[in-house]
């Protein structure tokens, strides 16, 4: 590559990149700085460092965010729990179990579903959750996120579980095990790793939603990005609290996404359609 | 003939067992809601007037819908944020993955900056973008004003559907890269080595070799982020603070008939009508992929 060729490449990728991590930096700063600097023209090095964590202590008294964090925390573990339990058996079922035309139908049948947009769900949720007394309550969402996202997980999982060869599992049933043992003691250990990224995409896809928590959710179970809706609609022009409370919900979601970095592309294509 | 241990009963049907669970939970909360809300989308059910319960209408919601100015609007609305933001990231994404593809030094140290946006809480991008769009504390309005530009209204109703393709992009565009970057590196290497040795250019091996292997790939991206920029709500709706009526996509049209007027059976049969074009849309573009 000539060298003419090499500095346009790094130019380009460095405006792309200062595009991309400008946003971040910015609302990272707006979190840290005091309010009126933040409605200052920003001239000054002053404006670019940050100062202060009063905007962190303000957030935490206002608006129930410290519950809905505790709420989102809960709801998102729970949801990611029972989408596992469901999912993994039922995955493993479609890529081993089942005959491959009837596995092939299952399968298609969820990705049908993962293209329907949430919204067409709304209604008859919130009726369902109303007549069972649920509307408000974590455990209509966490059931609400199961059904969402177990779909993504069957199929996510699915590739994890045909990575593993098959002869492992048919050298334990000749050593005397029955199918489910095998699946337990043999295919589940093996997939672990996919099983651990697949529960922290579920995690983190629970942990941001926003529709349903939305629509579902006033007090008792309200989310912290329901919260953070809220704060904006009630309180005028509190950028840097806004700021804090943005921060705080993505930080966990970035160190999850870093963590399974690798499986970000499976991942993603499948959960991408979601929403 | 091995010996079955355990549970004869559960040995033999472990395919049933396990598919069970699931086919339970997405038959209460997946089949019979969609036919619930069918049905409601017929009625003229409306939850500010309860006690007139939930009178069958048949089709009049939809023939409503059809006519109804605010629904064309938020269709429009939504399909030019679909197009322009499917085209700037398709473009942008392009771009970056091939540059990154070059494998230059420090490539994977960019690589994961730009991937940044991406895990970024969609209604936290609607905060962050709130701020860079709002006069009195954007600095992106002072970077322009110093250059001697005059920064567009970014929040009005004449501006604001560019400001929602932007953030959008913003976003998904490192998606996009991931996927195509992901697809150059899965290319079969002999066409590429083939062009080489017949002393193709770098641009026509782009043009002619590269560009033509990865379409599938590309029109994969274009799939995914068609179907997800029709969902979009959650940016839209923390940006404009519950959105205005100049950028009430479908989603919002759907839960504001909803929330805002108790009109439920309506907003069931917007919810239906839009789930509909994004169904066609799908199979439209599943029938492009096959061929």
């Amino acid at each position: 590559m000539k060298t003419w060729e090499k500095v346009v490449a790094y130019v380009i990728l460095t405006i792309f990149t200062v595009l991309a991590v400008f946003p971040i930096y910015w609302i990272v700063l707006t979190s840290l700085k005091p309010l009126k600097l933040t409605f200052k023209q920003p001239d000054t090095i002053e404006a670019y460092v940050p100062q202060t964590w009063g905007a962190y202590n303000e957030m935490m008294l206002l608006g129930g965010f410290q519950k809905s964090f505790v709420n989102s925390a809960i709801i998102a573990t729970c949801s990611t729990f029972m989408v596992l339990i469901i999912s993994a058996p039922a995955s493993y079922g479609a890529a081993r179990l089942m005959s491959r035309k009837a596995g092939g139908r299952f399968l298609q049948s969820l990705l049908l579903s993962q293209a329907l947009p949430g919204v067409i769900f709304l209604i008859p949720f919130l009726m369902v959750m109303k007549f069972f007394g649920l509307v408000d309550t974590h455990i209509g969402l966490i059931l609400s996120y199961t059904t969402f996202f177990s779909p993504f997980a069957i199929w996510l999982l699915l590739g994890f579980f045909q990575d593993i060869p098959p002869e492992l599992e048919e050298a334990a049933r000749v050593d005397g095990c029955s199918k489910l043992t095998a699946f337990l003691r043999v295919t589940l250990p093996l997939a672990s790793t996919g099983v651990a990224a697949t529960a922290i995409l579920v995690f983190i896809f629970s942990w941001n939603e926003f529709l349903f928590a939305l629509v579902m959710t006033t007090t008792n179970a309200k989310t912290a990005p329901v919260s953070l809706f809220t704060l904006l609609a009630q309180h005028f022009a509190k950028w840097d609290v806004y700021a804090s409370g943005s921060v705080t919900i993505t930080i966990p979601v970035i160190i999850f996404y870093l963590i399974i970095r690798r499986y970000i592309v499976r991942g993603i294509t499948l959960g991408g359609v979601k929403g | 003939m091995i010996p079955l241990r355990g549970f004869g009963f559960v040995e033999r049907h472990l395919a049933s067992l396990f598919i069970l669970p699931y086919i339970v939970i997405a038959n209460i909360f997946g089949i019979f809601p969609l036919a619930y809300s069918m049905y409601v989308s017929l009625t003229e059910y409306n939850l500010a007037r309860p006690h007139l319960g939930m009178p069958f209408v048949g089709m009049a919601n939809y023939i409503i819908l059809l006519g109804d100015p605010n629904f064309q609007n938020s269709i429009m609305v939504t399909f030019t944020i679909v197009a322009g933001a499917v085209f700037v990231q398709v473009l942008a994404g392009l771009v970056l993955a091939l540059l990154l593809n070059l494998n230059l030094k420090g490539a994977g140290f960019v690589k994961i900056l730009l991937l940044l946006p991406m895990m970024v809480t969609p209604s936290v991008t609607g905060i962050i973008w709130r701020i860079l769009y709002t006069p009195t504390v954007s600095p992106i309005n002072y970077y322009l004003q110093t250059i001697g530009l005059i920064p567009p209204r970014w929040l009005s109703s004449d501006f604001v559907i560019p400001s929602i393709i932007i953030a959008d992009s913003w976003q998904w565009t490192p998606f996009v890269m991931l996927i195509l970057l992901a697809g150059l590196q899965n290319l079969p290497p002999e066409p590429i080595e083939a062009a080489k040795i017949d002393g193709a250019s770098r641009w026509q091996m782009l043009r002619y070799v590269t560009l033509p292997l990865l379409k599938p790939i590309i029109l994969t991206a274009i799939v995914l982020r068609t179907i997800g920029a029709f969902k979009i709500f959650d940016m839209v709706f923390i940006l404009t603070r519950g959105a205005l009526p100049s950028s009430e996509v479908a989603s919002i049209f759907v839960v504001k008939r909803l929330l805002d007027f108790y009109y439920v059976g309506y907003s069931a049969a917007s919810s239906y009508l839009f789930a509909i074009i994004i169904m066609v849309i799908s199979i439209l573009y599943i029938w492009v992929l096959r061929r």
